[in-house]
């Protein structure tokens, strides 16, 4: 079928549009415009069309067009101009102003006034009495128990700049991060970050793969990081396809291959792929597994292990690093050599049959005194508007080993025998062989072969998109790890389609500083990082922070747990960016926890579960009230900047701003513009104003670009801006720009000419700079799991026969509805309407054994909990495994629960079970059993919920009266 | 003549409910009441295969009024209410509907439905006021499936078109630049009574369900 | 379909209506005695009356109803026609009534009975839509003229008693009762062969094994069995309304060698039976009235 073409914008172009902006068919773009659309009644039948973007997920980005009329926000679309979306804006973007305007949002500062258990009472009280109350509780838990026992809780924040980050700086607690990162894309960050680099998970899927392969992804409902239009455009121009999960999807079921897998068996589906391709097929990219892995390296069983200390900033300079001691038997010059480098590791090479070394701290082979930088780039990607690098090979006439066995003389005068890293992982993977891994994920065997037929049949078809389930059966840094490997093995990390990465590079660049606050505190001392809830059972957690992003996190049961014990300390205070304690961990616990603490704040939008809990809410604004850069969080690479189109409602305050002034409440000092904090680039100027105003902050989103810091792309093109306001104008004359014309992201394979380190230098974001595929850090940190390892799940039938008797079913959750991002939009009308009830996905023949029939309210119940949810007899998932519906609440049901004890999956948790290496929670691969809900099984003897509080029972029909309340409300209050 | 109408191609449907939910934003259309709606039919055993999953088959399907060459609800109206443009489609004269439902009743997908604010009956009205001004239906544009065209069927379906891919001058793409073949047994219609549905649905590889 | 009780109501009066002006306008023709004329066409009105305030609860803008007038395809303009005709025939026969005593030209009489017939069989008519396979058999049309065959001479029986109360020494009226039984053999007839019609349709829905429509997740599976006569609340509705058209028959048999005084009782009886099981039969018309393709 014909190649489409996106008409290609000169960028010269925007240089000279600024003043008289071109009319783009029947609109205008405007300039400036949060101090135009105001909410003035003067004006009459004044509409705008204002280019912005939506932040409804988190985080697409997708592009739009907002139409405003008489400062009212009446029509969102989607920008089809838009490289990265296509015009594509999901039903939640769509019905944005239906939360902008919702009757229930959080409008006033609050503060409770019945003890925390009970319905709060909510009593509004004025900003200033809000921010003191604040500083006041805040500060009476850091005087009593010291900086650590303030817990920072956040989600992935539709209020969009996760100000909460930059508030931590100052506070210097090292409770800091995303909690929900730790069970959403933290795991695929940080395996990236120790065998690549952080982000390389994201895929390029604009770019059209020539195998697409989905796995454990419905992108084209959950549009995550890639647009819903995008995945299907990018499979049905695909010429082979896969999909790999439990289930029949709605893409899914449209490939060539699908193959659905136990749940919780992904690891050794992927170990299973590796095997057949490095002992059997044989098609891996050889010269990037010579070149760019540490295969080749030499690896002594018997040898002591070698120390050295690696210090390396995975995200940013600035951002700062956390070095880690490692230890490691792989055969360094050190180990041959007195006074040799333990940063100089040995390969065999075969042509001259002896033992050279590859210097990780020059990425220089022995021999090479200057790199051989390449020459060769080619046009690539989307229309071409991308840049292959041509791989020169390697520069010296060496050829290393990547089999074979050598015996190697040590300094002390002994002898080791030493093996290529690539021959012991081929031999560590045979153990993952056809037979078992059938038998395991329960699969035919012909369907493992038929994948690897597809999708290795030649290096450089595309990339792997690999998302939540790889992450929820405690297994995560292992699964994504190994299906990274698969992915790389067969030449697509940062290739066209491939594995490119996203924002984890952007800080590299200088197109923005992210959010205009840091991540991952670089400020805080690397002593009282150390004290991060979680580290004895996770000592990479203070490294992890570093890599920014999902990855920094501590973790959540720990923390949990510290709360209830205060051991090893106690955590008493609590601050929240529309967080919730239902993402990880069991709810129950974190819910009990929380609610004893001295002291929680939160910011939000709406009166969630989570914030009955707090002393005080403050109005957070939704992001039609905010602006901000937009850059690509994952592959897609786009940049454009999100318009503030209406005035805030009620007293909502942009939370980055409310961070600021409870900063400045508490004495605290503000990253960057506190001197201390100040990086060495900062305006002068900047440094009168410790604390920042509104203006300020979107200048410093800019910054980098408006300095001229920001590295330009292939031809020498790049962004720039006089200012803030100069970024918004050019975005509304221009649209999103393609980051591949104007930013190194442009490139492909960027790991040759070295733009994927932080240092500059070629090679990845490891300690050897190569592709790990043994990981060193792991090696040390973790011993045993530096080659690859899948387990089965915790609780399962094999592992857990005895639960399995009285538990039967197979457990997933965390499918994506298109409607909902996790725990949110139940309150809007137009998408709870469509779907007004949590239901589990069963095959009719269980139902049947279960005497269950559609449509009837069902218990799932795991040994910790019991929740319901109404029965979909499915025949697109296995006989005893069911699929069931995750963050649920019921915004219609009474404070405080809002009914999450009655729908939310993770009540059912057992949050003890957990990732060995970065604690992610099992949220789904666990022991269930399934029954009908009855009168005389179920609470006030009704199916169907009722609220614990006051027997009030839950919307379950689109008649419901209760959905019209929700409708918008315009009256400024 | 002209005969608008919608194809959608169902192998490319993924019931992300955008034309569902984007329709009622923009036509303004009462909670509990859809213009559009999407149906998973299935899944359901392949014929012939082992009877259980894996070897099942499903798609979705979005279904709205199907702007009929014969509407039944036109011959029942009363009024001249009901009544069939030029362009194909079939609209309602919200001035003229006395609110009886026959149509409601007549029609044989249950599309209609009285607007209890207005007392009249409403439906799709297949964006006409859009596409009198050479855009594309609401849920046509905004599908992110890229799955729904719009044209004229007496242009033959390959000439419909659905959202771009570009900025505002370019072209509405056809859907043959961007939809996989499809051959003649691929396509088909909703349940006919005699009304003859104007939609087109391209379904390959997979059983359809309601051919008369 | 949820009972839409103003069209229950509407179709009952207009069958009940119709029924007794064809009654009344036969017994003329037949020559019989003239007592009960007027208040049958009285009560005929009234009938036709309370028919067209049933229908007033379902249209929603009365304001506008000269439009529905204007489309001649319509069922309810030609509903609103017949109306209008049977109307403008009961006004000729009332002025023919007054001039000349009590008589009825045969010409007129035969008018009114074509226009009762007309007025039934429209309605009938209306409701045959190809969209609802058990509404769409030509027996739903005849199943309402079967009411009218039972309602009719039964009630005019009533009221011909009613007029009747202080004469004395009167002869049974076997024709009456001759009329009345045909009537409600006739009216079970049509009411078990709707019935039939229905349970016979269930292949013309659509069946589609499994779906999901997410906004009726708390629904059972909507299924074709669903839509027969003999399932779940139609069941109910379907026996009731044979048994009552059976009762009805069985009490006109027994009427046959009923006095002069007894006669109107028992015919009371059999216009309740009749009445209350087309009601029963118009519920089940409902309760089985899903569209061919029911998954919307």
């Amino acid at each position: 079928m014909s190649k489409i073409s996106l008409s290609r914008r000169s960028f010269l172009k925007l240089s000279t549009a600024l003043a008289g902006c071109a009319a783009l068919a029947s609109t205008s773009p405007m300039p400036a415009l949060a101090e135009t659309a105001s909410g003035d009644p003067g004006a009459t039948g004044e509409t705008k069309r204002i280019r912005s973007f939506c932040r409804a997920c988190g985080k697409m980005e997708c592009p739009t067009w907002v139409t405003v009329r008489d400062g009212r926000v009446i029509r969102i679309e989607g920008d089809e101009s838009s490289c990265t979306s296509r015009g594509n804006l999901c039903v939640k973007g769509r019905t944005a102003h239906q939360q902008l305007y919702h009757p229930d949002r959080v409008k006033y500062p609050m503060r409770r006034t019945n003890p925390k258990g009970e319905d709060p009472g909510w009593q509004r009280i004025t900003w200033d009495e809000a921010i003191e109350a604040i500083a006041k509780g805040v500060e009476e838990c850091r005087e009593k128990y010291g900086n650590h026992t303030v817990k920072i809780l956040h989600g992935t924040s539709r209020i969009t700049t996760y100000g909460i980050e930059g508030l931590s700086q100052g506070l210097q607690t090292a409770n800091i991060g995303n909690t929900a990162g730790q069970i959403c894309k933290g795991p695929r960050e940080i395996s990236g970050a120790l065998t690549a680099y952080m982000g390389v998970h994201w895929t390029c899927l604009s770019d059209h793969p020539r195998v697409f392969f989905q796995w454990g992804s419905d992108q084209e409902v959950s549009n995550y990081d890639n647009a819903g239009r995008v995945t299907v455009d990018a499979a049905v121009a695909a010429e082979a396809s896969i999909c790999v999960g439990p289930r029949t999807q709605g893409l899914g079921k449209e490939t060539d291959l699908q193959i659905h897998l136990r749940p919780g068996t992904d690891d050794f589906l992927a170990l299973g792929m590796i095997n057949l391709l490095v002992n059997e097929k044989g098609t891996y990219d050889e010269l990037f597994v010579k070149k760019w892995t540490n295969a080749p390296f030499l690896y002594a069983d018997e040898k002591e292990p070698t120390s050295f200390t690696w210090d390396y900033a995975p995200y940013e300079a600035s951002v700062g690093s956390y070095p880690l001691e490692l230890r490691t038997r792989l055969l360094t010059e050190a180990d041959v050599k007195e006074g040799g480098s333990p940063r100089r590791f040995l390969v065999w090479d075969a042509r001259s049959g002896k033992p050279i070394y590859f210097d990780s701290e020059t990425a220089l082979w022995e021999g090479e005194t200057e790199y051989n930088a390449p020459t060769e780039f080619v046009p690539a990607g989307l229309n071409d508007t991308g840049t292959l690098v041509v791989d020169p090979g390697f520069a010296l006439d060496i050829d290393p080993a990547l089999t074979g066995s050598y015996e190697v003389a040590l300094k002390d005068g002994s002898t080791v025998t030493a093996v290529p890293v690539w021959q012991k992982y081929c031999e560590h993977v045979s153990q993952y062989d056809p037979a078992t891994v059938a038998d395991i994920c329960e699969i035919p065997e012909e369907a493992l072969r038929k994948a690897v037929d597809i999708y290795c049949a030649e290096p450089n078809l595309g990339g792997i998109q690999y998302n939540l389930p790889t992450e929820h059966a405690a297994n995560s840094i292992q699964t994504t790890r190994a299906i990274l490997a698969l992915s790389a093995l067969m030449g697509n990390v940062d290739n066209v389609g491939g594995n490119v990465g996203g924002h984890g590079q952007d800080g590299n660049y200088g197109n923005y500083f992210m959010y205009c606050i840091p991540f991952g505190q670089p400020s805080l001392p690397l002593s009282e990082l150390e004290k991060i809830a979680g580290v004895e059972k996770f000592p990479l957690l203070p490294w992890a922070t570093k890599c920014q992003g999902a990855a920094n996190f501590h973790d959540t049961t720990t923390a949990t747990d510290m709360i209830l014990t205060g051991d090893p300390y106690p955590i008493r205070c609590m601050i929240s960016d529309t967080g919730s304690h239902f993402h990880s961990g069991n709810a129950m616990a974190n819910w009990e926890a929380y609610k004893t603490l001295d002291f929680y704040w939160g910011s939000e939008l709406w009166f969630s579960p989570t914030i009955e809990l707090a002393d005080i809410i403050t109005p957070a604004a939704h992001f039609l009230e905010i602006g901000c850069v937009r850059s690509s969080q994952g592959g897609e690479k786009g940049y454009g900047i999100m318009v503030p189109v209406v005035d805030h409602i009620g007293e909502a305050e942009w939370d980055a701003i409310t961070c600021v002034r409870v900063a400045k409440a508490l004495g605290l000092g503000w990253w960057p513009t506190k001197k201390e904090f100040a990086p060495p680039f900062w305006p002068e100027e900047w440094l009168e104003h410790e604390y920042p105003t509104e203006q300020l902050m979107h200048e410093l989103e800019v910054l980098p670009v408006v300095k001229g810091m920001n590295l330009p792309g292939h031809n020498g093109e790049r962004l720039s801006f006089e200012n803030w306001d100069d970024a918004v104008r050019q975005y509304q004359e221009h649209g999103q720009w393609n980051l591949r014309e104007v930013s190194p992201i442009g490139y492909y394979k960027r790991y040759i000419n070295g733009y994927i380190r932080t240092d500059g230098l070629p090679g990845f974001g490891t300690p050897s700079t190569k592709f790990e595929l043994f990981s060193t850090v792991l090696e040390s940190l973790y011993p045993g799991e530096e080659w690859p390892v899948a387990r089965e799940p915790s609780e399962s039938p094999r592992s857990t026969p005895d639960v399995y008797e009285e538990y039967p079913i197979i457990y997933t959750s965390g499918r994506r509805n298109p409607l909902f991002f996790h725990s949110e939009g139940r309150q809007v009308p137009m998408l709870r309407e469509q779907y007004t009830v949590p239901c589990f996905q069963i095959n009719p023949e269980t139902a049947k054994e279960l005497g269950i029939e559609q449509g009837d309210w069902c218990w799932i119940e795991s040994p910790r909990g019991k929740i319901r949810e109404v029965a979909d007899l499915f025949y697109g998932i296995k006989p005893g495994v069911i699929e069931a519906d995750h963050g649920w609440w019921y915004p219609e049901l009474p404070a405080p629960t809002h009914g999450f004890d009655l729908a939310n999956a993770n009540v059912m948790v057992d949050q003890y079970d957990q990732d060995p290496i970065i604690g992610s929670t099992c949220l789904r691969a666990y022991l269930v059993k399934v029954y009908k809900a009855t009168p005389e099984n179920s609470p006030y003897g009704d199916p169907v919920p009722r609220a614990t509080e006051d027997g009030t029972p839950i919307i379950s029909s689109p008649d419901d009266e209760r959905l019209r309340r929700w409708l918008p409300v315009y009256e400024e209050v | 003549m002209t005969r608008y109408a919608i194809l959608t191609d169902l192998n490319r449907c993924v019931q992300c409910l955008t034309c569902s939910v984007a329709c009622k934003m923009a036509n303004d259309v009462p909670v509990g009441n859809f213009w559009n709606k999407v149906l998973r039919i299935g899944p359901n055993p392949i014929p012939g295969g082992s009877g259980q999953f894996p070897d099942v088959e499903y798609y979705s399907i979005p279904i709205g009024c199907q702007h009929c060459e014969k509407p039944e609800c036109v011959e029942v109206c009363p009024t001249g209410a009901s009544r069939k443009l030029e362009n194909g489609t079939v609209q309602i004269d919200k001035e003229k509907c006395i609110g009886c439902q026959f149509c409601v009743m007549a029609c044989p997908y249950g599309v209609r439905y009285l607007n209890e604010e207005e007392r009249v009956v409403e439906k799709c009205t297949l964006c006409d006021q859009r596409t009198a001004q050479g855009d594309l239906p609401e849920c046509v544009r905004q599908c992110q499936g890229r799955a729904r065209f719009f044209g004229d069927l007496d242009q033959g379906i390959e000439s419909f078109r659905g959202p771009k891919m570009g900025p505002e001058e370019t072209e509405f793409l056809r859907v043959t630049q961007t939809s996989r073949a499809w051959s003649e047994a691929d396509v088909h219609h909703l349940p006919d009574v005699g009304n003859a549905p104007s939609f087109r649905y391209i379904l390959r590889n997979r059983t359809w369900y309601g051919e008369e | 379909m949820e009972l839409q009780w103003p069209l229950i109501l509407f179709t009952l009066f207009i069958s009940w209506s119709a029924g007794l002006y064809a009654a009344l306008n036969l017994h003329a023709l037949a020559k019989g005695s003239k007592t009960a004329r007027m208040p049958a066409l009285a009560s005929s009105a009234v009938l036709l009356a309370i028919g067209g305030v049933a229908v007033f609860f379902h249209l929603e803008h009365w304001d506008r109803i000269f439009n529905g007038f204007g489309h001649l395809s319509s069922g309810i303009t030609q509903e609103l026609i017949a109306v209008v005709a049977i109307a403008l025939c009961m006004v000729a026969t009332l002025a023919a009534l007054r001039r000349t005593g009590g008589d009825i030209p045969a010409a007129l009489a035969v008018l009114n009975v074509a226009a009762a017939l007309a007025l039934v069989l429209v309605t009938g008519h209306s409701y045959m839509m190809s969209a609802r396979p058990t509404w769409e058999n030509p027996a739903q049309m005849l199943s309402l003229l079967g009411n009218a065959c039972v309602l009719g001479p039964a009630s005019y029986t009533v009221i011909d008693g009613l007029a009747k109360r202080g004469e004395e020494h009167r002869k049974p009226d076997s024709r009456a009762s001759a009329a009345i039984i045909i009537g409600s053999i006739a009216n079970a007839a049509t009411t078990c062969a709707f019935i039939a019609s229905m349970a016979a349709s269930s292949s013309s829905f659509t069946q589609i094994d499994r779906f999901f429509d997410g906004i009726l997740a708390t629904k059972p599976l909507a299924t074709v069995e669903s839509y027969s006569p003999f399932f779940g609340d139609a069941l109910g509705m379907t026996v009731a309304a044979i048994s009552l058209s059976v009762a009805a028959a069985a009490l006109a048999v027994a009427s046959r060698r009923k006095s002069q005084a007894r006669l109107p009782v028992l015919a009371m009886l059999v216009v309740a039976c009749g009445a209350m099981g087309s009601v029963a039969l118009r519920m089940a018309m409902y309760a089985t009235g899903g569209s061919v393709f029911m998954y919307y």
